[in-house]
């Protein structure tokens, strides 16, 4: 590659850049999800040696719910901690609030334009996505 | 002979060749001093403390003793916990340097670094002395962990704040040199503590034995704080400080992500580590430390959602994962303490890998932050499946390290009947899959493409990480070899079918609840931007009560002065008026007034006489 070789976009051309290849990437990650949820009934069968309050109540699919709901969790209260908490980048240095207007927010050493194609879809989705939430 | 010798003599030796040396030789000197220290200690302490005979017995080796002021200095004291961060330390140490060799062989074929404004944004320019100092520094903490009393632990205490601030300085940028004071000053602070507290222990049982802490005072264990008195709360203060307890865990945020890409790799093994050994040492069953863990495992996973900054992201994982240690020694049974130090193991392993392949990025572009990566698996693939394989035991994943160390610690809170802290741990292991296990591998290498096209890292950063993530799958495959090294008598198996798929449905579900987030854009941006912590007491509102008390007593001393001026200078101009040239005292009175004052006087006396 060139010295100046990051500034083509183009080349190389990865698999996120395929939304076929992602797709199937995420099928299979879904199945490994349906799998899993259905494993609950291999479960059903062996002895828990140490079982938590939450299990005996709950009985079933304890873990699956416990790791989606901690994620939405995790994250719908790290926003509003957020918008409490957030200043510039340079608050310790004597800045002061954060200005959304100064922040570009994710930037690419290439031009817009050529960028079709790229990130999307699927796990790419988010960093459009991203730039689209701000 | 070589075996009477402690541990951080080769060290200590071996920086001193590495300073007197260059080129081959120095690398050779740097790879060849933690081999053969390893060797050593497998050969003497290891072949005393750990022999199969001793299994079961609290086996304690004292090898080297020194006289001070009628204390017995033990400088070399092995047993079987001690020994298990020996032979850690030695390991960092040898991956640490493996993946700092290149240093001062110049900008990495490839690096787009000098993109960045920073002007040596890849710490080449002081190799010679960040080597020295991390060879100092991995001396230090292995004189910290082979200690057999406070005085000693307190020398290797503040030698690992001296050795490692210089990592952070090696950086050369102003808020390093800013972050470095700050870092030594809180360790130092930290060390001043441990002094007083060893001391006031000292004068109370007249030991200055590095052992139980709280037992020593109480007579049993788990008496808890209160009973144990401020010795002991000055020493776990000290301790704390160094683990990142909460509202002293800012240290490990801040300096972390300014220290240079291998000085990070360094930081990250020892300090923290060393406090954990410390406090596994020391506190052992105090059940505050059940809460403290906890809370350390909790607030660090939000920062970690909103942070920017890649290396700063685990330094709050940092924290996080100590929490899980310092609960798992606050439960205290064997199960919980074999679970502490054993992911004490596992962690500087797998965050040694991380650090490791974030500091690749930052070699090859300069660029730590979200905001400003991503797309990185097309030119870098292979930092990229090993930094997968670090953020995989991290997560604690089946057949990677967290998932056979990380267990203990949960199995205990539950066989302990601490049910709540179980689910806020299980939680918080959520909360690493999140920040280390999907966000630093997926904004560093994935996510939006920033264009950057660079080359994958040096030969021996690669060497490096494929040795971290090789031990991550062999701790996490066959666990019983870490296993016959942990400190006490336990029978545990990390691998049933239950644990496999509850885990392994924890972790797919929570990565669910990642894809939902990011496709509902509910998942919060990277900004470019800081998000307060307890940080802000020192960096923002010390400074700023320093500075506004300073201006108050100013202003009041001004104001004070001035009045007592104007008072001494109306009293001077009144002094004046009566003694001055012009003054009625100093006036020059005829001699007939004097007779009329006389002659009044006479006069008042002869009425008293003659009425009275």
């Amino acid at each position: 590659m060139s010295e100046h070789g990051h500034h083509e976009v183009k080349s190389p051309v990865g698999w996120m850049d395929r939304p076929a290849k992602v797709k199937r990437l995420f099928m299979l990650f879904y199945a490994i999800c349906a799998a899993l949820f259905l494993s609950e009934f291999v479960l059903m069968g062996t002895e828990n040696l140490h079982p938590h309050p939450l299990e005996e109540r709950m009985g079933f699919f304890v873990y699956p719910v416990y790791g989606f709901i901690s994620f939405w969790f995790l994250v719908l209260l790290a926003r509003p901690m957020r918008t409490l908490l957030i200043r510039s980048e340079d608050y310790y240095e004597g800045g002061g609030a954060y200005d959304p207007s100064s922040d570009p927010g994710h930037v690419s050493t290439h031009s817009q334009g050529s960028d079709e194609g790229m990130g999307h879809p699927g796990i790419g989705d988010p960093g459009s996505e991203v730039t689209d939430a701000r | 002979m070589l075996g009477s010798a402690p541990p951080f003599v080769l060290f200590f030796l071996g920086a001193i060749v590495v300073a007197l040396t260059k080129g081959t030789l120095r690398k050779s000197v740097l790879l060849s001093v933690p081999l053969l220290g390893l060797v050593n200690l497998f050969m003497t302490a290891g072949a005393d403390v750990g022999a199969p005979s001793a299994i079961g017995e609290s086996v304690t080796h004292v090898y080297l003793t020194l006289e001070l002021l009628g204390y017995e200095l033990q400088l070399y004291r092995a047993d079987k916990l001690s020994l298990l961060f020996g032979y850690l330390f030695h390991i960092a140490a040898f991956l640490g340097f493996i993946y700092a060799l290149h240093l001062g062989d110049g900008i990495p074929d490839g690096s787009v670094a000098s993109e960045v404004e920073e002007e040596d944004v890849i710490g080449n320019s002081s190799a010679g002395m960040q080597h020295v100092s991390a060879m100092l520094y991995a001396g230090s903490a292995l004189g910290a962990v082979f200690a057999g009393d406070f005085i000693t632990l307190f020398v290797f205490w503040e030698l690992l704040a001296i050795t490692s601030a210089f990592l952070v300085w090696a950086r050369n940028s102003d808020q390093s040199y800013g972050t470095g004071f700050r870092y030594l000053i809180i360790h130092v602070v930290s060390g001043v503590l441990l002094l007083s507290g060893a001391m006031m222990l000292a004068h109370q049982t007249g030991s200055i034995e590095f052992g139980h802490v709280a037992g020593e005072l109480h007579g049993d264990e788990g008496g808890g704080l209160a009973a144990a008195g401020l010795p002991a709360l000055l020493l776990l203060i000290a301790f704390g400080i160094k683990a990142g307890f909460p509202l002293a865990h800012n240290w490990i945020t801040e300096a972390y992500p300014a220290s240079t890409p291998t000085g990070t790799v360094f930081l990250s093994a020892f300090t923290t580590k060393v406090a954990v050994y410390a406090l596994a040492r020391s506190f052992g069953g105090l059940d505050e430390l059940i809460w403290i863990g906890t809370a350390m495992t909790f607030f660090p996973i939000f920062y970690a959602v909103l942070e920017n900054d890649l290396r700063r992201v685990l330094g709050y994982s940092m924290v996080n994962q100590i929490g899980f240690m310092v609960a798992g020694i606050g439960i205290g049974s064997a199960l919980a303490m074999n679970g502490a130090v054993a992911h004490a193991f596992a962690d500087v392993i797998f965050k040694g890998l991380l650090f490791m392949s974030m500091g690749a990025v930052m070699t090859m572009t300069g660029r730590t932050k979200g905001t400003d990566l991503g797309g990185l698996y097309k030119t870098m693939p292979l930092t990229a499946t090993l930094c997968i394989v670090g953020a995989a035991a991290i997560s604690a994943f089946p057949l990677f390290s967290a998932f056979v160390t990380k267990s203990m610690i949960m199995v205990a809170a539950i066989e302990e009947h601490h049910y709540i802290v179980w689910l806020f741990m299980l939680f918080a292991s959520a909360g690493v899959l999140e920040h280390a296990g999907i966000k630093i591998p997926f904004f560093a290498f994935f996510a939006h493409d920033s264009g950057i096209r660079t080359k994958e890292p040096p030969k021996n950063m690669l060497t490096a990480m494929s040795l971290g993530a090789v031990l991550c799958v062999l701790i996490g495959v066959f666990p019983g070899v870490l296993y016959s090294l942990l400190p006490f008598e336990m029978d545990y198996h990390p691998y049933d079918t239950r644990h496999v798929l509850t885990q392994l449905q924890l972790l797919c579900f929570g990565a669910l609840g990642f894809i939902t987030l990011m496709k509902t854009g509910v998942y919060p941006d990277e900004k470019r931007a800081v998000h307060i912590d307890a940080e802000i007491l020192y960096r923002k509102l010390g400074p700023l009560v320093v500075t506004s008390v300073g201006e108050f007593v100013g202003r009041v001393d001004n104001t004070v002065r001035a009045k007592m001026v104007g008072l001494l200078g109306s009293a001077l101009a009144g002094l004046s008026r009566i003694h001055g040239q012009v003054g009625p005292l100093a006036r020059s009175w005829p001699s007939g007034n004097m007779v009329f004052w006389v002659s009044l006087s006479l006069a008042v006396y002869l009425l008293f006489y003659l009425f009275f």
